[in-house]
């Protein structure tokens, strides 16, 4: 049986008396996992931890099996890690900087240049090869960030906000590759803040704030841990007040509010059975139109956050 | 190997490319321009004059500021831009990328000190009769050797300091102007304590420098042998090397 | 419906009276003294002044001749010298205690970043979209480094200038009436200078790290070679090269005391040149670096 992708325990880092991360405890299998939270949440401190860029203020972590502190390296030929700072090799050409992450490898010149080559196309960066990294444009250099990650045809993936920067065309190749590298039996960890894109790719997220974990899981089981938060359905008709009381008097709503005259909040903890009635109500015709929180991730956020994740 | 050659490769490229060995080379020619306005102003000869005054002047000044304008930005300008973390998650041990990163600056400070020899020289020969090519070749070479060696162990300072510290130029010039330099050339007990003290031995034995001329160079009452010397110099490297390797695992990528 | 391209105009609003570089002067000065190390040197200088403040206390508590005592003595060891007296000249001596290191510990620790972390953040561009000229700009950056300067320099001077004053006879205010004026007038000139030198160095090479070493450079090997060449040719005009020396020589102008000098030394009109035209040229390249960013030329 192969080893979780990641294992962390009791993992923290403060930076003096601020706390970038606190007491994570998680374990991830495989498939491709949303790393979410506004910024300072403790993504990129999780993802330097990660990669053993910093040291653990206390607990430890376990990646494919093996223990990463500071000064591990042999992992690095099963990881791929693209960081969220720029690229600063200004003057260098794209394939030059592959080239030479690859040579760091272990590599020969011969193999660093088909393993360039092969890591651009993968990217669509194949005709910019010969661009300085200083003449790209933020979106071009996120991708050459990418690009090194996936040199080795890493078991693991770690990015942190690739989609930064990005055009919609690129962002949604990036994405595309994000779910090859997953079908073909890879882990991909994506840290990002842009929650709608991330849904796109995957249900199974983690959910960080101020340091902490808010929830893991998939959406359905963080959905489900949340429901004794109720739910809201937002309608806009006529004679309202009505159908609030008459909803009020058989239970089916643990609050309402009262926009405007033709507006109306109701809170629920049964969102089938309130939904029924309100399509009796609107087969009356005294419903104009219904709206509910689905599962949107945002939506989620803003209740395990209790404010707005913007 | 593979790691060590392509960081090497691409941290001489990083110092030398375009116009960044303009201003080492200007600093390394200071010497220069001051034989000629002396020889303009004095009837003084010039083998005499760069051997006496501007090499001990080039081992007290241009050797740490070449050294600290080369080698002291290779790691401090990754950590603050915090591009290190992308040698740091290479399948390669962190000591191969320091080596690399050192080998390189260190090849790029060889052009500096090339001009800044060679400068001298030329102008020398142009100017002076007193003294054959062979003299002034052999003169140059052994300047060129002394200011290799110390590159190697003033540039292994710099890198730790760059690793070190999150203030790298007072550090720099505390430790290789202040330590160094001056502390080197101060009479005392303290001298040998000094790098700059085992250069002023080198500089004595390959150079024929006989006695002070300057307070840059005070004259010594023992001078330490050639082996001891260059021992001390690449040791000194080795050490801070190794210091270096240690810092690197200590420092957090930010 | 078309789009306005998203770009930095002209102001054209109502401006205030207020002098635009009032902020950037006072953010400046709060930037400076958030770094501890330059609180910990501009109180390291006042305190080393403090100290010798005490120390002529101590002395007048001890034996209030004390002051003719060592004229005396100073007389007998040399003939050539007038003895050691607390006069003006006195205070050209502090200036190697408290110019030559502050000055040079200052600008490496807060002067390099005045405008470097500007250039780096493209910050120039978000401060030129308001109604403030580059002239503004580097009047207020240079004030508020200049007050830095000012302080650990002109600030223990006048410590124990009035230390002296206080433990002294009557009559002493004779001797040391002209220094007030006469070091802060030199010393203004020197540290504006330093000031714009530093933010020529830094629009040159758009690099905090850089602009410390060629500052480097300039302060400690131009320095030395000056006074190798002055060394090997006894010629006096070859330590103008040296700024130290220049403030040296300026402040001995300003307090009439050149004449009086035993040591070679550059003349005052070389000296004053050289500082004002370092001023000058550097004042010029900060300009027209500026400009070039500000998008308003």
């Amino acid at each position: 049986m192969s080893a979780p992708a990641l294992r962390c325990e009791s993992l923290s880092r403060w930076y003096g008396e601020v706390q970038g991360l606190a007491g994570l405890t998680v374990t991830i299998e495989s498939g491709i996992i949303g790393l979410l939270g506004p910024n300072g949440s403790g993504k990129s401190t999780l993802m330097r931890l990660l990669t053993g860029q910093i040291h653990a203020s206390r607990g430890w972590v376990e990646v494919l099996g093996e223990r990463i502190i500071p000064g591990t390296y042999d992992i690095f030929r099963r990881i791929g890690y693209a960081p969220g700072e720029d690229v600063h090799f200004e003057s260098e050409r794209s394939v030059d900087f592959l080239k030479l992450m690859a040579r760091i490898g272990g590599d020969s010149a011969q193999q660093a240049r088909e393993r360039a080559d092969k890591a651009l196309e993968l990217v669509g960066m194949a005709s910019k090869g010969s661009v300085r990294l200083n003449a790209m444009s933020k979106g071009m250099r996120q991708r050459i960030k990418i690009a090194q990650a996936l040199l080795f045809d890493p078991e693991l993936l770690l990015l942190d906000e690739p989609l930064n920067g990005m055009d919609p065309i690129s962002r949604r190749k990036t994405l595309d590759l994000v779910r090859d590298m997953a079908e073909k039996g890879n882990t991909v960890i994506l840290a990002s803040h842009v929650l709608h894109e991330v849904e796109g790719v995957t249900d199974h997220m983690l959910l960080l704030h101020h340091g902490r974990l808010l929830a893991e899981g998939r959406l359905s089981e963080i959905r489900e841990l949340i429901d004794q938060k109720p739910r809201r359905a937002t309608v806009r008709g006529t004679e309202l007040s009505k159908l609030g009381a008459s909803l009020l008097a058989d239970d089916l709503v643990s609050g309402l509010e009262f926009v405007d005259d033709g507006c109306i909040h109701l809170d629920t903890r049964n969102l089938p059975e309130l939904l029924e009635r309100l399509q009796i109500a609107g087969e009356e015709g005294l419903i104009h139109s219904l709206e509910t929180d689905d599962q949107e991730l945002e939506m989620i956020y803003d209740m395990l956050v209790g404010g707005s994740a913007r | 190997m593979n790691a060590i050659t392509a960081v090497a490769r691409f941290s001489f490229w990083r110092r030398a490319s375009g116009l960044k060995l303009l201003g080492p080379s200007l600093v390394a020619l200071l010497p220069c321009l001051m034989m000629a306005i002396i020889l303009l102003e004095e009837p003084i000869d010039a083998f005499d004059l760069y051997r006496d005054y501007m090499v001990p002047a080039t081992l007290y000044f241009v050797l740490p500021l070449v050294c600290m304008f080369i080698m002291l930005p290779v790691l401090s300008e990754l950590y603050e831009k915090g591009s290190i973390g992308y040698l740091y998650t290479r399948p390669a041990p962190r000591w191969k990328m320091l080596v690399g990163m050192y080998l390189g600056a260190f090849a790029a400070t060889l052009p500096v000190f090339f001009i800044g020899v060679a400068g001298p020289m030329l102008l020398g020969l142009a100017s002076s009769d007193s003294a054959s090519f062979g003299e002034w070749i052999s003169l140059s070479l052994a300047i060129f050797a002394i200011l290799a060696i110390a590159g190697l162990a003033y540039g292994s300072i710099c890198i730790f300091i760059g690793v070190k510290t999150k203030r790298p130029i007072i550090w720099a010039f505390v430790v290789l102007l202040g330590l160094g330099s001056t502390m080197g050339s101060l009479p005392g007990a303290g001298q040998e304590f000094s790098l700059h003290y085992y250069l002023i031995s080198l500089a004595y034995k390959w150079c024929g420098i006989t006695g002070s001329k300057t307070d840059l160079f005070s004259p010594l009452e023992s001078v330490a042998s050639v082996p001891e010397s260059l021992f001390i110099l690449f040791a000194t490297s080795a050490a801070m090397m190794a210091f270096t390797a240690v810092a690197a695992r200590q420092r957090d990528v930010l | 419906m078309a789009f306005r391209a998203a770009e930095y105009e002209r102001f054209h609003g109502e401006r205030t009276s207020r002098p635009t570089w009032i902020p950037i002067a006072t953010a400046t000065l709060a930037r400076g003294w958030a770094s501890k190390w330059v609180r910990r040197m501009s109180f390291l200088s006042l305190l080393m002044g403090f100290t010798i403040v005490v120390l002529l206390y101590v002395f007048n508590q001890i034996a209030p001749d004390w002051r003719h005592l060592v004229e005396t003595a100073g007389s007998r060891v040399s003939e050539q010298n007038d003895g050691f007296r607390i006069d003006s000249k006195f205070y050209l001596h502090l200036l190697g205690i408290f110019v030559n290191p502050f000055v040079l510990i200052l600008s490496l620790m807060f002067g390099h970043d005045l405008i470097a972390s500007d250039l780096r953040t493209n910050a120039m561009e978000a401060y030129f979209s308001r109604p403030i000229t580059p002239l503004s700009y580097l009047f207020g950056r240079t004030v508020a480094f200049v007050g830095f300067l000012m302080l650990a320099t002109f600030g223990p001077i006048m410590l124990i200038w009035c230390g002296d004053l206080l433990f002294s006879e009557e009559g002493h205010i004779d001797d040391i009436a002209n220094v007030p004026l006469g070091m802060f007038l030199s010393l203004l000139l020197s540290c504006t200078v330093v000031a714009l030198m530093v933010q020529a160095i830094t629009i040159l090479t758009r690099s905090a790290i850089w602009t410390n070493l060629v500052f480097l450079v300039i302060f400690v090997m131009v320095q030395g070679m000056g006074a190798m060449l002055w060394g090997i040719t006894d010629n006096s005009s070859f330590l103008a090269i040296s700024y130290f020396h220049d403030t040296y020589v300026a402040c001995a102008a300003t307090l009439g005391e050149l004449d009086g000098l035993t040591a070679s030394h550059a003349s005052a009109p070389l000296a004053f040149s050289v500082l004002i035209g370092l001023a000058v040229v550097s004042f010029s390249i900060i300009m027209r670096g500026l400009k070039r960013r500000s998008l308003l030329a």
